[in-house]
């Protein structure tokens, strides 16, 4: 083949290929998809149930997980993907839809592009919004807040950040210097390695981190509900484990960590 | 001629290459929305970013060339251990993961630590600031330029600059004169490089700088925040704002590589 066909038909593949991932999904957004901070491959695989859950889970998943193994003896593999809960939406809408979702608000599924895959939602568990600062912190009130140096927020559309700008409009506070970071968990870093003085996190991740941080409640602020949400065609294992989710050995270890249950 | 050299089935690897290459970058072309794209460059909020990281990346760009070009020309100088050794520190940061590198200035620099701590007590806190932000892009930009500048000052015949010492040149004039003239193709595309890269840095980036509105969220911070904010339209246009930025710097250098070579 002379020189002059390899390179048109290089050119070919490359317009081609272009053409087929920007077509992959009705908006375009196929290709706009970001990487997953944890595993998240597509579902389909046989036996393997895709979990995804908020970052407030980060620690939580892997013990339901462990504990439904135990529980059940059911040895199906569970896959765990961790992310802020707009991003987990973001990947079900470019294709990554997960069978089992937990996100950190009600109002986080609202973005799912095709909300019918998913069966009706279940309310899961509750978390209260704190404020969390470092334990040697001066700061004792959420009344203190506008001296603060610097504050760690989530992104605006990150479930914990859409309920610590409500906080901040409600009291009428303005801040100084605010970071949004990506998830709660790099919120609760950015607290525990004192690079801002307060921090916007979930009563659950501020008891996570133990002595490092206290946690400042937030008077008249709605806590988060959690809900459950199952794909449709998710497969027999999958729906086993969302209704253990529900069940009464579930509900102990979500309370043990400082979630309230219904 | 080149026939002769070249054996034909290299094209089918490099053409693999090539497509894994563009594929991506094509896909993103393809994939925005064109019309929406002008009234999405000019929103306040990528505005912003767009002026932030253009400003940090010359600072910091300017920043690696005072401090790179001396490091570049003493370790054309140098042989042996010391050299190694300091070649092998200058490559880490080169291949370190950004979220390392700003984990690494956290240690360093951050307000909980002797140097970061001090500046804070004297007023000169640098934490979730632009300087932070330069502080993270010179970490990872000044290996690129001082490997480029080094490999083309090492390229210069050192005979002409014997000769140079040799008709009374000071050592200071031999480089202003006959080194650095010599090896300027190395140390522009280093310089280049250094901007472009810093330019792009985002791990590091918001490890150790925070995001914050207009003082630290260059425009890869504004690409993630967008992407968590259900808004991978904003995302899209403002990457392809990024790669326009990238095309310009190639361009540029292309155009004055050029212009030097010609001379």
């Amino acid at each position: 083949m002379g020189k002059r066909t390899i390179t048109a038909l290089a050119a070919l593949a490359l317009l081609l290929s272009g053409c087929a991932a920007g077509g992959a999904s009705a908006d375009g957004t196929g290709s706009a998809a970001s990487p997953g901070t944890g595993s998240g491959t597509a579902s389909g695989g046989t036996g393997v149930v895709q979990f995804a859950a908020a970052a407030s889970l980060t620690d939580m998943a892997p013990e339901l997980t462990a504990a439904y193994a135990r529980e059940t003896g059911d040895t199906t593999k569970i896959q765990i993907n961790l992310g802020a809960s707009s991003k987990l939406v973001q990947q079900a809408n470019a294709g990554e839809r997960p069978d089992v979702l937990i996100t950190a608000d009600t109002e986080a599924p609202k973005a799912l592009e095709k909300p019918e895959a998913f069966d009706d939602a279940v309310d899961l568990a509750s978390n209260s919004l704190v404020l969390a600062v470092p334990a040697d912190s001066k700061i004792t009130s959420a009344d203190q807040l506008e001296d603060a140096g610097a504050v760690a927020l989530c992104a605006p559309a990150v479930p914990c950040g859409r309920a610590a700008n409500a906080y901040l409009d409600q009291e009428g506070i303005t801040l100084d210097t605010v970071t949004e970071e990506d998830d709660v968990r790099s919120v609760l870093t950015k607290v525990t390695a004192g690079q801002v003085d307060a921090g916007f996190v979930y009563a659950t991740d501020a008891a996570a981190a133990g002595d490092t941080v206290r946690a400042i409640e937030l008077p008249h602020l709605k806590p988060n509900v959690y809900p459950l949400l199952v794909a449709g065609d998710a497969p027999e294992s999958a729906k086993k484990f969302a209704d253990w989710l529900q069940g009464d050995a579930a509900r102990k270890l979500f309370d043990e960590a400082g979630f309230s249950t219904p | 001629m080149l026939r002769a050299t070249t054996p034909g089935w290299l094209w089918i690897p490099a053409v693999i290459g090539l497509a894994a290459l563009a594929g991506p970058l094509v896909a993103l072309f393809v994939a925005a929305d064109w019309q929406d794209l002008p009234a999405l460059w000019a929103r306040g909020d990528a505005r912003t970013a767009l002026g932030l990281s253009l400003a940090t990346a010359f600072a910091s760009t300017v920043v690696c060339f005072l401090l790179g070009l001396p490091l570049a020309v003493l370790l054309s100088r140098l042989h042996g251990t010391a050299l190694q050794l300091l070649r092998g520190l200058l490559v880490v940061p080169l291949v370190l993961s950004p979220v390392i590198s700003g984990l690494a200035l956290l240690y360093f620099w951050g307000r909980q630590t002797l140097v970061g701590g001090w500046l804070d007590s004297i007023g000169l806190g640098i934490g979730f600031s632009p300087a932070a932000v330069v502080l993270v892009q010179v970490f990872v930009s000044l290996p690129f330029f001082v490997v480029s500048a080094l490999s083309s000052i090492e390229a210069v015949d050192t005979d002409l600059e014997f000769a140079g010492a040799n008709a009374g040149a000071s050592s200071a004039q031999i480089l202003a004169h006959i080194t650095l003239p010599l090896a300027a193709p190395g140390i522009l595309v280093g310089t280049l490089l250094a901007f472009a890269r810093s330019l792009g840095e985002y791990g590091a980036t918001i490890t150790f700088a925070g995001s914050v509105a207009g003082r630290t969220r260059t425009l890869p911070l504004q690409i993630e925040l967008a992407l968590n904010s259900n808004d991978p339209q904003a995302a899209l246009g403002i990457s392809l704002m990024l790669i326009g930025l990238y095309l310009i710097v190639l361009v540029t250098a292309g155009a004055a590589v050029g212009r030097i070579f010609r001379h």
